[in-house]
């Protein structure tokens, strides 16, 4: 859904950088970033699609052929984690037929939690950079073996490093080892550091991925 | 704008309207709008305008969105307007009120309706017309991008949508002002205000001429979007296209009306169906005639076309090339180019498609002649 932080997700992890105030996305933008993974470099091309529901028609042409998706909800609004089940409908009519999902939730620092600190006062907010914010990382594939949970060390993290690419090169290490062709969704739980305003339990968002594959 | 209004609403009281549509009192469906809208105000930011940052400056703006959004409840609010509304109110030095007319006039009067409603629906019709446009005026260019993305199609199980919509799409939307510097913006905008929302199909082509070298040496669609992204980025600092430049190739390209595009925008009225995921609107090129011949006895049916009123008017009026020195064949010239519209390959096939557009060529001059002919002897 809109203001969930996808081109915000994106921005930090092509530039590397947290972008406040990250314009909102009109129709499609992409962006391309060189990782490597076991001593291979690959080339991620990835589409952000604006979250706006009247641009679904016009963006869904670029879900086809994906070899990948990220779903992004935002954990202090339920509406966009109830819109969640209509979004997997269409990257799963629009993708590879056999997918694998793996569902990651992930706390990031957002425009959103930029916003809130701009009510501090600048000189505190300055000494507050780089936030350090903990990222609780639990990742579940789901392949023909069923279910094997890699459980990750909680780490300290900096916001604008939250290093998207680990959630991804996770899921390209585990996918070689599979036929390698499916496609994988991931679930993004965004604006972690709201945490107070929590209207989306980490559980309940792990049980939809479980569910849905 | 106030004319358009007067003249389209002649028995609206517009300081009702005007204290209806800006009243503090909230209506049913403000909450839905304000949130979708408050979430666009503080990331309305793009290079050269910051109204963005500015608190005032965002209640103005979420106010006149608001306004928009209560007076066209069938539009509501379309991510996009708060560029443009921004805009107008940097013009208007703030002025909410005028802001608001100047937005009514340009969604609902100048651009074609269903361009920001309705899924987008006109939006995807114009991305599609331009891919036809951009094959005849520019086939050179066309021909190069319709063979990256097949290409791309070819490579891998992965599908690649015509590689200009991510563009066309924005700078339609927005009205260029996400991709070009505001004085530019601002005066394509006075020519769009003028003559008509083809300037956006003017203007469109003038920059994928701008941009015709560079992107023609990509060698795929990656390396196409990489180097667009970079182009792109220098174009919004008016490092690409000069204003002048620009507004006066898209004036030279061809006589006004553009030749053709309402018949082509009826044509992929019909044909795009936006709703259906497996009928997707980009499809390619091909796959987009299939539907022409089905389409066309619709489009036949048409009274108030004009274009087949009089089906004796169909042979094709000589084209006079204005200009007929070449400069370089990559620097291809849009006022060069025959104004007939170029036969795709399959229409080339299919003899209902080539009779369309031996007619599609006919002059719209010949047929207003003949109209006022037939007018005068009633």
């Amino acid at each position: 859904d809109m203001g969930v932080g996808k081109s915000c997700l994106l921005h930090q992890f092509t530039e590397k950088k947290f972008m406040a105030d990250c314009p909102h996305t009109i129709g499609v933008e992409f962006g391309t970033r060189i990782i490597e993974v076991s001593g291979q470099k690959i080339k991620l091309q990835i589409w952000d699609t604006a979250g706006q529901e009247r641009f679904r028609a016009v963006t869904r042409s670029y879900y086809r052929g994906a070899a990948g998706a990220l779903m992004v909800y935002d954990i202090t609004r339920r509406s966009t984690y109830n819109h969640l089940s209509s979004w997997l409908t269409d990257a799963r009519n629009l993708t590879n037929p056999n997918t694998v999902k793996f569902s990651i939730n992930k706390y990031t620092i957002t425009g959103e939690q930029y916003r809130v600190m701009k009510e501090i006062p600048a000189v505190i907010w300055s000494h507050m950079v780089p936030v350090q914010v903990v990222a609780e990382l639990t990742v579940s594939t789901v392949g023909n073996t069923g279910t094997s949970p890699v459980p990750l060390e909680s780490s300290t993290r900096t916001a604008g490093v939250l290093s998207l690419e680990d959630i991804l090169s996770l899921g390209k290490t585990d996918n070689s080892s599979d036929s390698g062709e499916e496609d994988v969704i991931f679930l993004i739980g965004n604006k972690g550091d709201l945490d107070a305003q929590r209207d989306v339990t980490y559980e309940e968002a792990k049980q939809f991925a479980d569910e849905n594959g | 704008a106030e004319h358009y209004l007067d003249n389209q609403f002649p028995n609206e009281d517009w300081k009702t309207a005007i204290s209806r549509v800006f009243s503090d009192r909230i209506c049913p469906n403000d909450e839905n709008l304000g949130n979708q809208i408050v979430k666009d105000l503080h990331r309305t930011g793009y290079t050269g305008l910051d109204l963005g940052s500015n608190y005032d400056n965002q209640i103005v703006l979420k106010r006149v969105l608001l306004a928009y959004a209560r007076w066209n409840q069938s539009v509501g609010y379309c991510q996009g307007f708060n560029v443009i509304a921004s805009l107008i109110l940097h013009v208007t030095v703030g002025d909410e009120i005028a802001a608001f007319k100047i937005m009514v006039h340009l969604v609902d009067g100048v651009l074609p309706e269903n361009y920001f409603a309705n899924n987008l629906q006109a939006l995807s019709v114009d991305m599609a017309v331009f891919r036809d446009l951009l094959r005849a005026r520019l086939p050179q260019l066309s021909k190069h991008l319709d063979g990256l993305q097949k290409e791309a199609n070819e490579h891998s199980s992965s599908y690649e949508p015509p590689l200009t919509n991510v563009f066309t799409m924005q700078w339609f939307l927005t009205l260029f002002a996400t991709c070009l510097p505001t004085e530019t913006v601002l005066r394509i905008w006075d020519c769009i205000m003028l003559d008509g929302n083809e300037i956006l199909m003017r203007v469109a082509l003038a920059i994928w001429a701008k941009l015709g070298e560079k992107v023609g040496e990509a060698q795929s669609a990656d390396e196409f979007y990489c180097t667009m992204s970079e182009m792109m980025q220098s174009a919004v600092i008016g490092k690409l296209v000069l204003a002048d430049e620009i507004i006066r190739l898209a004036y030279r390209i061809t006589s006004f009306p553009f030749p053709h595009l309402s018949q082509l925008r009826e044509k992929y009225t019909f044909n795009i169906t936006p709703f259906a995921a497996e009928n997707s609107d980009d499809r390619s090129a091909d796959e987009n005639q299939e539907g022409v011949t089905q389409n066309t006895s619709e489009i036949a049916n048409f009274d108030d076309s004009p274009f087949f009123c009089f089906p004796g008017l169909t042979s094709p009026i000589p084209l006079s090339p204005s200009n007929t020195k070449m400069k370089s064949v990559k620097q291809q010239s849009l006022e060069q180019l025959p104004n007939r519209l170029k036969l795709t390959e399959s229409q080339r096939h299919s003899p209902h498609n080539s009779m369309m557009s031996e007619r599609m060529s006919t002059n719209i001059a010949a047929l207003k002649h003949q109209y006022m002919t037939i007018r005068r002897r009633q």
